[in-house]
């Protein structure tokens, strides 16, 4: 009797004991053709107990060529369906140090014209505008830690403006919600969130242009600035003084 | 004296100086701007935060000399934000319905109540009857003035209208009108300006932005600042600010002439005496007034009550809204529409400098700037004292590129208390000396609400506003740091002032 009552307290405790697997690292890097296609590599840094096996939602909706670049020894992946949302990954029997997966796919249309107004229609932003849009929800019970992604335009390109940064940036995080810099003479947009339980989600809307200022302002400038110092020169004349 | 409007009459220039700046401050915004727009484009920066940027600093150069008057530049801004596509049309037209607008506006309607019923002219006379037998007792009347009030309203832009009038008079007693603004006038309004904004640092809940600032002590920094922490580090500083720009305003940055240092009413002193004694008793309508005033400063003065007492909170523009209401109705009010003097042109300016000050935040382009500014010194190769030094003067004069405390605080603390974190500093050492500086906005008159409506008194330049905000600013710089290594160094805020970081 006392040997039962011991063992199903000790049932009890062991769930508790095992730590629930975990991605602690999930950086996807989309790097944007002029074409507006894209080429996504992601890496997942996973924690679990041994032989665990992990759903792990995809940073990406509409994704082609999945491929796995590299993964830990004695990890499992089952590669996901065409159009599938997610795949399964077991953890090696023996896993001691968290595992670690990298794989990429492209993106067919990672990079839209921002408004394709019929002619003659009115534009609301100008024509060669293009926005990318980016959402994530962790769909699945797996917790992730840190979650990033960047997204590099290609070359020429610039970023007008960052539409939506959501969720909003709360008074603990330091950084914003979506981050501009750039490597290489092309510009790029961070977007990170910590601690995505399952049904978070994360989003960014990004509006980029090509990187080239028109002439007109330096002409209006120039022309409005003659014109004042020779209409207003009675300001300063000599005889004021 | 029976004066009081706020003209929207451009000023004129001045010496040859202004005018030589007026001649070359429209060329020179124009240049500025096409420079940072055409910058080749910085990494971590959206073009619309480089063209709200090239914007902002076209208006700040105009606004600063001048060309215009300075609610063309605002209108002018405003349209460039638009047409450089660094905001939407909705955001800029929406700064005219911000609180900040409606408090302004509804406050004149109270400025104009005390003005209409005389109860400005009997405030003031009273008070240079008491206290203004020499300039300097008069200015220093107005500083204790702003000390009481302080604690007592924290809506700066309400302090300013409820004294304005009271400056407006007594200045012109002085000799000082906006037709013929001499010393005199200019150290009464700028020293009320520094009264209003560096006494809000006397305590925490002086300003929201310095609530905020305690906020993120407390959520990013694990420290908890108490009233009493905060007023121990900030009053003394403040306070002897104060009294050190009430000698040096008079003696040195805008000197009184002797002739200007008793009142320049004909018949002096003993004149204005009779004037007091000739209002006699309070008049029903300056009885209303009082009233009406009273009803309106205890809702300024109770705001933390509201929730409790009636189950909504009353803001400060409903308060005055309020008090608007009661001013204005018909019969048992004390004013009609056409007799309150409402300065349209000072509304279309503030809300001209918002629109700017706003799209610098919301296109990153204010953050992006700090970011780098920081990013490019190692603080971790000098002692905690040389860290302090610029990191506080960097809170301090950052106020002269954004025209919202609130915005400042927000970019500005964070990076604070991270940055103290990184170097091995407690964040309190860092973080509580700069966020004593949020208030400290006195060097533009876009800088801040009171800025903006006692500027519209046109007995100033923007120059003679500069160079008396950056002497505010410097005193206050000098102190603070005088502080670290002594007084708060004893009281345990800062570490010894040579100590460098772990």
């Amino acid at each position: 009797m006392k040997t039962a009552r011991t063992f199903s307290i000790l049932l009890l405790l062991v769930p508790g004991l095992v730590r629930a697997a975990e991605i602690s690292q999930y950086t996807t890097s989309l790097s944007v053709a002029p074409d507006g296609t894209g080429h996504a590599a992601c890496t997942l840094v996973i924690a679990g107990g041994s032989s665990e096996t992990v759903e792990v939602p995809l940073s990406h909706g509409a994704w082609t060529n999945f491929r796995v670049a590299e993964a830990s020894d004695g990890l499992r992946l089952e590669p996901p369906q065409a159009n599938s949302g997610a795949f399964r990954v077991t953890l090696p029997a023996a896993a001691t140090a968290p595992s670690r997966l990298t794989f990429d796919f492209d993106v067919p249309q990672a990079f839209v014209k921002a408004e394709n107004a019929a002619p003659g229609a009115k534009l609301t932003i100008p024509a060669e505008s293009r926005t990318l849009r980016y959402a994530f929800v962790n769909t699945q019970v797996t917790l992730i830690r840190d979650f990033r992604v960047l997204v590099t335009l290609p070359e020429g390109y610039r970023f007008q403006a960052i539409r939506e940064q959501l969720p909003r940036q709360t008074k603990s995080e330091v950084e914003p919600r979506v981050r501009l810099g750039g490597e290489g003479g092309r510009q790029n947009a961070l977007l990170r969130l910590a601690n995505l339980r399952q049904g978070d989600d994360t989003s960014m809307v990004l509006e980029a242009l090509p990187d080239r200022r028109s002439l007109l302002w330096l002409v209006a400038g120039v022309a409005l600035a003659g014109l004042y110092l020779v209409g207003f020169r009675d300001l300063v004349a000599r005889n004021k003084e | 004296m029976e004066k009081m409007t706020l003209s929207a009459k451009p000023r004129d220039a001045q010496s040859v100086t202004e005018r030589w700046m007026r001649y070359l401050g429209f060329p020179g915004g124009i240049a500025l701007f096409l420079l940072v727009l055409y910058l080749p484009p910085g990494t971590g920066l959206s073009a619309a935060a480089q063209s709200g940027t090239a914007c902002f600093l076209l208006a700040l150069v105009w606004w600063v000399t001048e060309p215009f008057p300075t609610y063309v530049t605002s209108l002018v801004l405003m349209f460039l934000l638009l047409v450089t596509r660094t905001s939407a049309a909705k955001p800029i037209m929406d700064v005219l319905g911000m609180e900040v607008i409606w408090l302004n506006l509804l406050a004149f309607i109270l400025s104009s109540m005390l003005v209409k019923t005389r109860l400005a002219k009997r405030m003031s006379l009273f008070l240079i009857v008491k206290f203004g037998r020499k300039a300097s007792w008069a200015l220093l009347a107005f500083v204790m003035i702003q000390l009481a009030l302080a604690p007592l309203i924290p809506a700066t832009a309400a302090r300013c209208v409820m004294t304005l009038p009271l400056m407006i008079v007594v200045a012109s007693i002085y000799g000082s009108s906006e037709a013929h603004p001499n010393n005199f006038g200019k150290n009464m309004f700028l020293l009320n300006l520094a009264g209003i904004s560096v006494l809000s640092s006397i305590s925490m809940t002086g300003s929201s932005a310095n609530l905020i600032a305690v906020g993120f002590i407390q959520s990013m920094g694990g420290h908890r600042i108490y009233y009493m922490d905060w007023m121990r580090a900030g009053a003394p500083i403040a306070i002897v600010t104060m009294l050190i720009m009430w000698f040096v305003g008079r003696k040195v940055i805008f000197p009184i002439p002797q002739a200007e240092q008793v009142p320049s009413v004909e018949g002096g002193l003993p004149l204005i005496e009779a004037q007091h004694a000739a209002m006699g008793p309070l008049s029903f309508q300056e009885k209303k007034a009082l009233a009406i005033f009273g009803v309106v400063l205890f809702l300024w003065m109770t705001d933390i009550f509201h929730m409790r007492w009636f189950g909504v909170e009353i803001s400060a523009p409903f308060a005055a809204l309020l008090g608007a209401v009661l001013v204005l109705f018909p019969r048992w009010g004390v004013l009609q529409w056409q007799e309150a003097d409402i300065p349209w042109h000072l509304l279309i300016f503030s809300a001209g400098a918002y629109a700017g000050g706003l799209a610098l935040d919301d296109t990153g382009a204010a953050e992006w700037g700090v970011r780098m500014l920081f990013g490019g010194m190692n603080l971790k190769a000098i002692p905690f004292g040389a860290a302090f030094t610029i990191i506080v003067a960097v809170m301090m004069y950052s106020h002269l590129l954004t025209t919202s405390k609130t915005v400042r605080t927000i970019i500005m603390l964070p990076i604070i208390i991270t940055m103290s974190k990184a170097l091995g500093w407690d964040p309190v050492s860092l973080a509580l000396p700069a966020a004593l500086t949020i208030d400290w906005v006195v060097g533009l008159p876009i800088s801040g609400k009171p800025n903006v409506i006692l500027f519209s008194t046109n007995q100033y330049s923007v120059i003679d506003n500069f160079k008396y905000g950056i002497t505010v600013c410097t005193v206050g710089l000098v102190l603070l740091v005088l502080s670290a290594a002594t007084w708060f160094h004893w009281i345990g805020i800062t570490p010894s002032f040579w100590a460098m970081p772990k």
